[in-house]
């Protein structure tokens, strides 16, 4: 059952920092710093954090819309990093990308239906009168009419915008989409609609999610799998009943302190966490939450605690565990 | 659309009567006595005053814009007191020379420099990007004068290949039209490079990317259609100002445009003349920013149809 469709080995991407007029390299901004995790077929894998985490970041190089700097990805246990761009192209077919802002992820210049057409056209998916009727057919499982084909984006709200960024990336049929923030923009009432569009579409076309969100309630929602990022690594990962229930990093803990309740008897102990995230071009020595853990010892500040298995499918990387 | 066109229309009238007023006004502050300059420098007091008569310059400034309110809306823009032909006529020569030399360098400028803007966007931060943006630069900053100058002596001068004054083939058109061109070419680059690089960090780029689409069409249809609307503005507001800004090119190059009649006219105190000229540039310009308007909403269906009334 359990079977990988994604798989990233110590994957790193560093962003070179130029500054001056001859604009030399003086540093890297480390947005993901060796991270390793695989997404299972059929699953959701969450993965949260704050912002500057490199969550997005991670997305993007996976589906090859940035290089890495270094490290491996997996698709169907194929490498895809050191793709031709022709079977890079044959292979953008099976992945897509839902973007968190829908103003910004639809061109004002192209209606609805010649933005999903255009994928169609490209993958050779259909074309003539079909391209038209498959568009419509995706648009309409998305929760959209037939109707909206020639209408501009300009002419929807920001719920229905989603849905046809939704519509787009599910019209070349893939099997894995990164959901990057993808309700993050949208108001509470229309969240739940999207996310209950994501569910049912992962049930319907048996698609893998890449979900990377900072809403912790929003993950456990959807997630099987959640993995945890600070600073460009990868902190805690579990199964969402294990990471829920036994959360063990005081990263993650904070986090979900910080998760509101619909409980008003429940006593909640907030962890505020104290300053900001620092700068990924200089992070701290040692563990790199050091910094702003409540929990912080001696030995954090310079030695970097490694990613241990406590469970089944939970590891951790901090000294206390 | 249609009342939006209307309303444009419309609202051009009172830019237009501001203007007739204005350049009326002008003419009649200017120093100087266009009857001792018709009449000559040595003529007697006696035919001054008989010429400022035949001139009409001796009636009430009111009398004098209302006849000359009234013959224009008949089409009449008086006759030339240098010349003794009617300015229309006169225009009618003069004008489709300047447009022509205006189109070329408008079409120069735009060839040029969006084809710099949209390849420094690209490899931005490269050494193309640079060199294109110390071009533009160049363009933007080279007075007009020194440039004719320049471009006379190195091409025709030294090379001569190509004519240094006058008009009748397309080698005349040339160098004229690189000096007229040069500035806009060069704000056109900048223009084109800093709207292209904001279109192409928007997501839908990246997704067209995603999509499996080539970078030529990510570029080409996705991030150069968006990235021309402001440029076309531009361009709109370029051809207004190369209109007015052939004067000093015609001058250098001894081309018969509007732009070299004007400053003749205005050395021979020749109101009439004066008048029309600066009329019909003013007219063009309005004319050309209304037609760009249109354009616009045409472009870009978000001003269609906010203008319609529909879901903005």
């Amino acid at each position: 059952m359990t079977e990988q469709l994604v798989r990233i080995e110590n994957l790193k991407k560093y962003f070179p920092v130029r500054t001056g007029v001859l604009s030399r390299t003086t540093g890297f901004i480390k947005a993901v710093d060796d991270i390793s995790f695989s997404v299972n077929k059929g699953e959701t894998y969450g993965l949260v954090g704050e912002s500057g985490s490199g969550k997005s970041t991670t997305g993007r190089v996976i589906l090859q819309l940035q290089q890495p700097t270094s490290g491996k990805v997996f698709f169907r246990d194929r490498e895809i990093s050191t793709l031709n761009s022709r079977q890079l192209h044959a292979m953008r077919k099976e992945m897509q990308i839902v973007f968190q802002d829908p103003y910004s992820a639809l061109n004002p210049r192209m209606t609805v239906g010649e933005a999903i057409a255009e994928g169609l056209a490209a993958h050779r998916l259909a074309a003539g009168r079909g391209l038209q009727e498959m568009a419509i057919s995706v648009m309409e499982s998305c929760g959209l009419s037939a109707y909206h084909y020639s209408r501009y984006p300009h002419e929807f709200s920001g719920g229905q915008r989603q849905r046809i960024v939704i519509a787009r990336a599910l019209s070349l049929q893939p099997s894995f989409v990164v959901a990057d923030e993808p309700v993050s923009a949208l108001d509470v009432s229309i969240q739940a609609q999207i996310i209950n569009l994501l569910k049912n579409l992962q049930e319907k076309y048996h698609l893998t999610y890449l979900f990377i969100s900072h809403d912790l309630g929003v993950v456990r929602h959807v997630s099987d799998n959640v993995g945890v990022m600070y600073l460009g690594t990868l902190v805690e990962e579990a199964p969402k009943k294990e990471f829920y229930a036994h959360p063990l990093h005081p990263y993650s803990k904070a986090l979900l302190s910080a998760v509101p309740t619909t409980d008003p008897l429940a006593k909640k102990q907030r962890i505020a966490l104290k300053g900001q995230i620092p700068n990924p071009a200089a992070p701290p020595p040692g563990c790199r939450f050091h910094t702003r853990c409540p929990h912080v010892m001696t030995v954090c500040r310079d030695t970097v605690p490694l990613l241990r298995t406590v469970a089944p499918g939970h590891s951790v990387a901090c000294h206390l565990v | 659309m249609r009342t939006y066109i209307v309303q444009r229309l419309l609202l051009s009238v009172p830019v237009i009567f501001g203007v007739s007023l204005l350049v009326f006004s002008i003419v009649r502050l200017l120093p100087g006595d266009p009857a001792i300059a018709v009449a000559g420098v040595h003529a007697t007091p006696a035919y001054i005053s008989q010429v400022r008569e035949e001139l009409g310059l001796d009636k009430g400034l009111h009398v004098q814009y209302y006849l000359f309110a009234a013959n224009l809306l008949r089409g009449d823009l008086g006759t030339s007191t240098f010349y003794k032909r009617p300015v229309s006529a006169i225009l009618l020569e003069r004008f489709p020379r300047t447009l022509e030399l205006t189109v070329a360098a408008l079409l120069l400028a735009a060839l040029l420099g969006v084809t710099a803007g949209i390849f420094s966007a690209v490899t931005r931060n490269s050494i193309i990007d640079g060199a294109a943006m110390l071009a533009s630069l160049a363009g933007l900053a080279a007075p007009v004068f020194w440039l004719a100058l320049m471009l006379q002596l190195f091409f025709a001068v030294h090379l001569g290949i190509f004519p240094s004054a006058g008009s009748g083939t397309i080698f005349h058109l040339i160098l004229p039209s690189i000096t007229l061109g040069a500035a806009s070419a060069g704000l056109l680059a900048r223009m084109t490079r800093s709207s292209m690089l904001e279109v192409l960090r928007q997501e839908y780029i990246t997704t067209a990317r995603a999509k499996g689409l080539s970078e030529t069409i990510v570029i080409g249809k996705h991030a150069l259609k968006n990235a021309l609307i402001p440029v076309l503005t531009v361009l709109g507001l370029q051809f207004g100002s190369l209109l007015g800004g052939a004067v000093l090119t015609e001058t250098i190059f001894a081309w018969p445009g509007v732009g070299r009649l004007l400053v003749d006219a205005i050395l021979t105190r020749d109101y009439p003349v004066v008048q029309g000229t600066v009329l019909v540039l003013s007219v063009s310009f309005v004319g050309i920013n209304l037609a760009v308007d249109i354009l616009y909403a045409y472009l870009d269906p978000r001003i269609r149809f906010d203008v319609k009334g529909g879901a903005g």
